[in-house]
């Protein structure tokens, strides 16, 4: 009896000493979440302007008429797979015309700033403006240039051209 | 026992080696009775376990649905709002914690998206909100007391972004509870 009480004894005192250190054991439950996203491809084409005009200029002063609007910013963004191209191209509808009168379209070329974006000459065949690799944004510039010419008759031009963004 | 016979030191050996062995069983039965007794006092003195701690989640999966991100910066999750119920009865100190912890990345292949580009805004007491990682354990909620009943929701969000790529991705979370 006597051993019972001092073991007894000792276990309290153990108790007493080891305060907030003893083990705490805790009921548990778990549960598993499973998450899926997805992210289908996608392409969107940003132009800072959506005419450009080339003011009438003398052909010996003024051999290259730099558009009004120049530089036009330029935004492609692109969610594709990693190792996909995404391109974008210029399509003139036709040449510059006034009435029965016309500028040859590749009369017009363009110079590109940024990562990826390419200078040409209009034509009514796709040109490339631009390739990258993979999703993203880039920001870029054309500025439009317009050979002059004493040819040219007077008027008004125009014409429309298309830019094509394609994300595989 | 030296002016014995030979028999009667036999029968007396035995009687002897009896006793013996009848004097170590008591000795070893008392020293069971004191362990056990010293364990009883063990399990009375030690914090108490919860008696049951029981965790539900309203859906077992997520779905973030592909959106533009230039019109929907954050994307929410389909299922949302998820409820969340906690439950647990006799926590002998009173604490019961929720956390979740990330197994990885949103993955798709090679491709992968942060984990903690999700995140989850919490509603209902003791519910916490949050963004989940693949490092830590992310408190969920917390509530005092030794019972608990606690419902709540967690509506989940992605942040979105041109820069992933196209792909199915997934990962499991683990959500636990304990209670003290």
């Amino acid at each position: 009896m006597r051993k019972l009480l001092v073991v007894m004894a000792a276990f309290a005192v153990w108790v007493a000493l080891a305060g907030a250190d003893m083990p705490a054991w805790g009921a548990t439950d778990q549960q598993t979440l499973t998450i899926n996203a997805t992210v289908s491809a996608k392409a969107k084409l940003t132009l800072g302007v959506a005419a450009v005009n080339f003011p009438d200029a003398d052909p010996d002063s003024v051999p290259s008429v730099a558009a009004v609007e120049n530089p036009v910013s330029v935004t492609v963004k692109a969610q594709t797979d990693g190792s996909s191209t995404v391109t974008l191209t210029a399509q003139a509808n036709g040449d510059l015309d006034s009435g029965t009168d016309t500028i040859d379209i590749s009369n017009v070329t363009w110079t590109a700033t940024g990562a990826g974006f390419v200078g040409g000459t209009m034509d009514t065949a796709a040109q490339s403006a631009g390739a990258w690799t993979g999703s993203g944004r880039r920001d870029g510039t054309f500025s439009y240039l317009l050979a002059n010419s004493w040819d040219y008759a007077v008027g008004n031009y125009s014409q429309t051209v298309v830019y094509t963004l394609t994300a595989p | 026992m030296s002016g014995m016979r030979a028999e009667d030191k036999g029968i007396t050996g035995q009687w002897l080696g009896l006793i013996r062995a009848w004097s170590v069983f008591c000795r070893a039965r008392r020293a069971v009775w004191v362990c056990a007794v010293a364990a009883a006092m063990g399990l009375w003195c030690l914090p108490c376990a919860a008696d049951t701690a029981r965790l539900t989640l309203g859906v077992g999966g997520l779905s973030f649905p592909s959106a533009d991100p230039d019109v929907i910066p954050l994307v929410e999750a389909t299922e949302n709002p998820v409820s969340v119920d906690v439950w647990v009865r006799g926590s002998g100190s009173g604490i019961s914690n929720l956390s979740c912890f990330a197994a990885g990345d949103l993955v798709s292949g090679s491709a992968v998206i942060p984990i903690d580009r999700v995140s989850w805004v919490a509603q209902g007491n003791g519910f916490i909100s949050g963004v989940m990682s693949k490092i830590d354990s992310q408190p969920v909620g917390q509530w005092f007391g030794k019972n608990v009943n606690a419902h709540g929701s967690l509506s989940f969000r992605l942040l979105n972004s041109w820069n992933y790529e196209t792909g199915f991705y997934t990962q499991s979370m683990t959500y636990t509870l304990i209670s003290y």
